[in-house]
Formats: C-alpha cells, structure tokens, sequence
C-alpha cells in the first residue's frame, strides 16, 4: 500500500517536471529559432557558457529590440494558451495522488475516470490560477514587510520570513485545489468555507509539515546547485554539458517531488482534520 | 595654447611648471552660523586682466542663487530641484558694501542676470594690469542638493559658494548661466581663507589648511591654496578625520559613522588611484588630498584637492565597487578638471569623459572584477552594462557639446560620461595602446595648470602621434557616428595544379553604419596558424583573397573586441564550422529557469 502511494508520488512529480518542461520550451521556442540563425557561425557563441555574456546579450537586444519585443509577446501568448492545457493536466496529476484505492471513490487508474476528472475541475483550478496572482502579491508583500522587521537580526532570517509567506501562500492554493477535487465543488466559496471549517485546528501541523517538506527540498536543491555551479566553472564540453542538463532537470524534479509530497500530505491534514470537525459536530 | 599672460608666467618650480602670476587671488574671512545655516563675511580679491584686451567689466558667478526661488534657469531646466525649492529648501548669495579699489560701486553699475553680476568699471582694466575689489556676503546654505549643503550628520560641504569671477578661456570671458546639467569653470587663482566653525566641528578644504585659534564656542581655521580653481572645504561635527601619507600628500579620509568601516577600502582605492594617475599623466602637484563622506546630492563630486562620496551604507560599497568607482573617478577629476581645466560648461567631455576613461582603467587594473553585479556566482560587469545603455542609444547626441544644449539629464550623462569614454577607448584602439597612452601624457603635461579646448586636444594627439585625427574627430566627437563592422562570407577553394596542396580563402566585409575605423581581418587556420590583415574600414564592402596552406576556420573583424563603440560584435565573426552544440546548452539553461519558477508555482 505504501508503495504504491510512493510510486504515484513519483509518477506525479515526473509528471509535473514534464509539464514544466514543455512549458519553457514552448514558451522560449520562437526566441531560439531566433537565436540560431544568428548565433550558429558566430564566435559570439563561444561565450554563452557558463552564462551567455552581457556584451552577447546587449548586442542582441540593442540590434533587435523589434525581434525581442516579438517573442515576448509570443511567449506572453504561448504561455496563455499553455497555461489552460497545463491546468488541465494538473488537475489530473492532484487527482492521481489524492485518490487511494481504498477510499471508494474513483480509480485514477481508468483512463476514462482521469480525463473525466481533468475536465470536472479544471473551471475551478484555473479560477485557483488566477485567485493565486493576489495570493502571492499579499504573501510576498506580507513577507517583506515582517522580513523587514527581522531582518534587523539578519539577512538570513530576513529570506526565511519571506520564504515562509510565500510557502503559507503557496500551501493556501494547494488546499483549494485539493478541496475542488475531493469534494468535485469547483466554487472558490465552498473553498474557503471548508478551510475556515478545517484548517484552524490542524494549522500547526500544516505550517511543520509544509515547512520541513520545503526546508529537505530546499536543502537537496542547493546541493545539487553546488554540483551545476561546479560544473559550470569548468571549460565547455558536450560531457558536461550532458551533466550539468541532468543536474537541472535534477533540481526541478526535486522542488516538483516537494509539491507533489506536500500536496499529498495536506490532503491527509485535510481529511483528518474534516473527520475530527464532522466528530466535533457530532458530539455538539 | 597655453594662453599668453600664463605662457608668459611660467617658472619651474622642481618638476611641475607653475604660472607665477594668476589672473586672481582672494582673501575671504567668514563665520558659519549653524543654527541659521547662515555663512556670512567679507572677501578681498585682487584682480589682474588676463586678455590681451581692456575689460569694461568684470563678471561674477553667484552659484547659490540658482535655488534662491523656482523661476531660476537651473530650476526651470529641473524638476526635481525646483520642487525642494518649491518646499522651501533654498538657497541665496547676497552681496553688500561692493567697493573697486576703495571706492563703493553704485548700484547703477552693477547688472545681475540669473546667476551672474556684472560690474562696470570706472575705466577700462588695460591687461595685465590689477584692480581691487571687496565686498560683504552672506551665504543661506540648504540642506544637500546640486553639490552643496548640509547633510543629515549635519555636516556640510560648502563649494561654488562665494561671488566667483568668471573664467576666460583664450582670452574670451566664459559668463554662462548655472544650468541643471552644467558644472563649472574659472581661472587658477590662489586663496587664503579663513573660517570660523563651532568650536566641535572638524574642518578639511581645498589647499593646506590648520586650526589657528579657539575657544569654549568658536575655533578659527586658516586655509591657503595656490594655483587652484575654486576653493571648497567641508565641516561637520560627524565626522573622524583619518590621516596618512602616500607619494609625498597628506591625505585626510573624513568619514562619518556610515563611511568608518570602508576606512580600509576608501585608503586603498585612493592611493591606488593617486598613484595610478601620477603615473600616467604627471605627479599630483598638491600637498593634501581630502575624501570626504558627505551627501553632496549626487553620489560623487570633485572640487580642487577635496572630494565628496556618498557612503550609503546599503552595503553597495560592500558589494558592487560603487565606492572604489566613484573615488576612482573623482580622483581623476583632479587631473581632468582640476589641473587640465577645461571648460565644464562648453567641453563637458573633456572632463566627464576623460574621468570615465581613467575611472574604468583605474578599476580594470585595481581588482578582477570589482565593479559588478554578483548574481550568484554570474558576475556582470557594472561597465558592461554602461556600454549596452550607451549603444542602444544609438548615439542621439555628439560627445563634444555645450552642457545646457542636451535636454535631458540621461542624454547628457550618457553622451559626456558613457559614450566618450567608450570614444575614448576606440580612439586608443585606433592608435595603439603605448601611443595613446604617449599621446595622454603630452596632452596633460602640455596642458597642466591651462584651459584647452577639443582642438587643443586634437592638436596634442596629432602632434605626438604624427597620425590625422581630423576624421575621427569629426565622426565621433562632433558628430554622431556608430560603427559595425561585419563579416558576410568564407569561402575556400583547392588550388589546382600547384605540386604542393593550396587553397584560395575569399572573405567578403562589409561596413555596416557610418562610423569609418581601420579593422583587423583575422583569418585562422585549420592548422593553428592566423593570418592577420588591416582593412582601412572606408568601403562599403571589400572582398579579401588569402593563399593558405591549410583550410580556413573562421575569419573575424577586431577579434579581440578592443573597440567598443561596434554596435553588433556577433557579426564581426564568421566560422566555417556550426555552434549548434553550444547554442543548445544555452537554450536547455534558459528552458530551466522558465521550468524551475514553473515548478515552484504548483
Ligand atoms: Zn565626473
């Protein structure tokens, strides 16, 4: 039984890294197409390891500025097209961690289910897309403003305030998202009605789950930098490009591992937390 | 030119060749009162015609009171000033008891127009003959704006403050009006200068300067500079005077609580400087050097023998090297402002652009690196940066114009400082590192205590390096020239018939803008080796023909990127092989950070 929630925790977060991935291709690849015609002869190529130099960079823009200005509008436009297919797939993937076997419900495991599923909440997550811009507006204001207040002690704890808003933020949308598919209501109102109802009382292990969920990721993602900048202080060569691509693809797999662990324990804070409120209710 | 009257005045005084009569010298006496922010007192100046013509007048800037109230030039011209003016912030010099030679002046013989007095004299000054003058003034001195002020530490730096006699250059009197992008000029003159401070105040300025009496209440400071522009000092009770000593001058660090802990790096960027431009354009002729941490309204301001930097104590001296840049520009600005006094007003390049130059050649030799952006490991270069900001301007405005004729802060910061350092550079790259660098030290040495313009200049490079500069300075100084240079095709072909294995390489070049400098084709070689051909840069395309031993691998106009002013580098290169391995690297380094802030929104 634990394995096979470890297993689709796995396919999820393999299945969120594909997701993301697809996205800075599509978004970027106008620009690369670009890129290549012009750079492919160039000895201006030999200087975009380990980062593409500034002069390379102001060259470009400065010789393009009508070019540039084209493939941001074709990201912006890409990435809204993009975004509703992803949110759509998203859907799935919560699905796919939240549903156990054993909870009676449906089985992610029959294709016709998933994509049912998919098409049911996908109203509602993009509803949590755009809900989620204001979201992170207020945490990174909040977080700045408390991070100011401690940031007297240091810089560090200054990061982590922020981080931590952010973090709150980023577990406030998650809870929506699996509260429209447990409960197949995609109106942000029943959203919020059911957190007022549950989370009060499991805020504490929220806030230590999520943060320690974030705090391992975030320690295996610095390691791995360390590994790419360490690779990227070396020569170009094919080998270690290959390398330093695995390393990154390392990283967002990582961070995606984290949402997909944190996704699947708010669902279990949420239920439990459901169950002691209808038990509360009960005994009232 | 050296003009007459100082040509003719020359003595040499060991190494350094001083004018032994100056046009003007001044005594002034004056008390600071720090509650009203008043300075008040009395100067005496003797003044010697300069031109080789009678003067019916002599002209006077009153700096201070272009914030006296919003209608003034400088106000009008800016915004941000004339709304502190607006609130109350000002500032004003007036003048009483205004005698010539003894006798008052009448109120019908003095004419004020913005920032300037003109006063009539009796009968005509014959030149080289003196006149006396002595007048009363009161100085309401504002909090920091526009390079004066008091500050926050309640410190002040008090500069371009008392009634000053216009500058003549080349025997024509320099009367501009202070406007919002316009700094300064005047002749060399010498001063003795007496302050009185609260008794808790420390006092630094231009020249040498000691403590003479003091009380309970007040203390007495004495100053004398001779053979300077201006006379400046800074006082305060904020502040703790580091002494030390490098190449014979005494320097003072008056650093305020902010600035203590960059005492350190504040001493070696200055000394490294002062060494640096000793070395490269003559020996720093005075016997103090003062840098002063003081908020003069902009991050960095040069006056004779004394600077103010802004020690923010963001941590931007910790990081970027904005400190070091700033001390190293002002520094240079003893040199090209101080010593070679050109006019700041019309020739603004000749001081802001030649700061610029040495500025970056003074960091680029000081630390790897200093001046930039560290991005977690990705070091931008701060100067990098400046260059992008010049060229995407596409040069609007020639570098070689009066100050007040830009109309904007931006388009005459970017011509003057950005784009005439990177003129500067090209024009090194055009004649060869050890030449120009000949050409600087002729220009400054020929120049050292006068007032040359952009044809003085020319001369002095012309001269030292038997090279026509007449065209580059047309392009780029006067006028508005860019460059791109660009390779557009390599071929090669085997030759036949020949007993040993030949081939034929065809490279086609093309000039791309207007702007017209000799290029170097480099053409390297399957076998390592490199052929190297000057092309004059003047066609509009030019086909080359190489006879090689080996097939070629790439050709490349200025390989090494030593003129800065080519707006396109990618195009100076063409290889015969494709960069699609290195391309891809980059586009899977790009994918991952749209991927990774994607990941992180789940
Ligand atoms: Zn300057």
């Amino acid at each position: 039984m634990r394995k096979i929630l470890k297993n689709k925790i796995l396919i999820a977060s393999f299945l969120f890294t594909f997701l993301d991935l697809l996205q800075g291709f599509l978004v970027l690849a106008p620009f690369f197409i670009f890129l290549r015609t012009f750079l492919e002869k160039s000895g201006a190529a030999l200087k975009l390891w380990p980062f593409m130099s500034v002069d390379v960079l102001g060259d470009i823009v400065i010789n393009n500025s009508g070019a540039i200005g084209m493939f941001l509008i074709s990201a912006v436009v890409i990435y809204v097209v993009y975004i509703p297919l992803k949110t759509l797939a998203a859907g799935a993937i919560y699905g796919l961690i939240i549903f156990r076997n054993d909870d009676g419900r449906i089985s992610p495991a029959n294709a016709g289910d998933f994509l049912r599923l998919s098409t049911d909440v996908w109203i509602g997550f993009i509803k949590v897309a755009v809900f989620g811009v204001i979201v992170y507006l207020v945490a990174l204001f909040l977080g700045i403003s408390f991070g100011e207040i401690f940031g007297r002690f240091s810089k560090l704890l200054r990061l982590a305030v922020v981080f931590i808003f952010l973090l709150a933020g980023s577990t406030l949308l998650q809870i929506l998202r699996i509260n429209i598919i447990s409960s197949g209501d995609i109106s942000l109102r029943t959203g919020f009605k059911s957190i007022l109802r549950i989370v009060p009382g499991s805020l504490v292990r929220l806030l230590i789950g999520n943060i320690s969920v974030a705090a391992a990721g975030l320690a295996v993602v610095l390691i791995l930098f360390i590994g790419l900048k360490g690779i990227k202080n070396m020569d170009w060569n094919p080998a270690r490009v290959l390398v330093s691509i695995v390393l990154q693809q390392m990283i967002v797999f990582v961070v995606c591992l984290g949402q997909s662990i944190r996704i699947n324990f708010n669902y279990s804070v949420m239920k439990r937390g459901e169950d002691d409120a209808l038990g509360r209710a009960e005994l009232g | 030119m050296i003009p007459a009257f100082m040509a003719a005045c020359w003595i040499n005084a060991g190494l350094i060749a001083l004018p032994a009569v100056l046009p003007a010298s001044y005594e002034i006496r004056v008390q600071l009162n720090d509650s009203s922010r008043t300075l008040a007192g009395s100067q005496q100046i003797r003044f010697i015609n300069p031109t080789s013509q009678p003067l019916e007048s002599i002209c006077f800037h009153l700096y201070p009171n272009a914030f006296k109230d919003t209608s003034t030039v400088f106000c009008r011209e800016n915004p941000r000033t004339k709304s502190k003016v607006a609130s109350g912030n000002i500032a004003r010099l007036d003048l009483s008891e205004i005698k010539l030679n003894g006798i008052k002046v009448q109120p019908d013989n003095i004419e004020i127009s913005g920032t300037l007095l003109y006063m009539g004299l009796p009968a005509p000054l014959k030149p080289g003959r003196s006149i006396d003058i002595s007048m009363n003034f009161e100085l309401l001195i504002p909090a920091a704006m526009e390079r004066f002020g008091y500050d926050s530490n309640g410190n002040y730096i008090i500069s371009h403050w008392y009634p000053i006699i216009c500058g003549y250059q080349k025997g024509e009197l320099i009367d501009r009006e202070y406007h919002s992008n316009s700094e300064f000029f005047s002749n060399f003159s010498k001063y003795d200068v007496t302050v009185a401070l609260p008794a808790d105040f420390k006092f630094g300025s231009t020249g040498e300067f000691e403590q003479i009496s003091s009380n309970d209440s007040v203390a007495v400071w004495h100053a004398a500079a001779d053979t300077v522009i201006d006379f400046a000092f800074v006082c305060g009770p904020r502040f703790t005077v580091f002494e030390t000593d490098t190449l014979g001058i005494r320097l003072y660090y008056m650093l305020t609580p902010n600035g203590v802990p960059f005492y350190q790096k504040t001493d070696s960027i200055t000394k490294y400087s002062l060494a640096y431009l000793s070395d490269r354009l003559f020996q720093y002729p005075y016997k103090n050097y003062i840098v002063a941490d003081i908020n003069s309204g902009s991050q960095g301001l040069e006056l004779p023998g004394l600077v103010a930097v802004v020690y923010s104590g963001s941590g931007l001296e910790r990081t970027a090297g904005i400190l070091e840049v700033t001390i190293a520009h002002e520094t240079a600005h003893q040199w090209f402002y101080g010593m070679i006094a050109t006019n700041e007003t019309d020739d603004p390049w000749l001081d802001e652009g030649f700061a610029s130059y040495y500025e970056d050649k003074i960091i680029e030799s000081f630390g790897e690196d200093i001046y930039s952006i560290n991005l977690a490991g990705w070091k931008i270069p701060i100067s990098s940066l400046e260059r992008n900001a010049v060229l995407q301007d596409k040069a609007s405005f020639p570098i070689d114009m009066p100050s007040w004729e830009y109309p904007s802060w931006g388009s005459y910061s970017g011509a003057v400082y950005g784009r005439a350092r990177l003129v500067l550079e090209s024009l090194e790259y055009f004649l060869g590192q050890d030449s120009f660098d000949k050409a600087m030290k002729d220009y400054a040495v020929a120049y050292r205590f006068g007032h040359p313009d952009s044809d003085d200049l020319r001369d002095v490079l012309e001269a030292s390096t038997e090279r026509e500069l007449l065209d580059f300075f047309n392009m780029f100084v006067k006028g508005t020239a860019r460059i791109d240079y660009s390779v557009e095709s390599l071929e090669f072909r085997e030759i036949t018939g020949d007993s040993i294995l030949s081939y034929l390489v065809t490279v086609h070049v093309k000039r791309e803008l207007d702007g017209k400098l000799p290029q170097v084709l480099s053409v390297g070689l399957a076998d390592g080796a490199r052929i190297d051909t000057l092309w004059d840069g003047r066609a509009k395309f030019r086909e080359f023909e190489f006879r090689t031993g080996s097939i070629p691998e790439f050709a490349a106009l200025d390989m090494v990127q030593a003129c800065p002013l080519d707006e396109n580098m990618i195009n100076n290169s063409l290889y015969r092989e494709n960069w699609t391995g290195r391309i891809m690297a980059f586009e899977w380094d790009s994918i991952f950070i749209i991927e990774l802030l994607a990941s992180l929104l789940l």
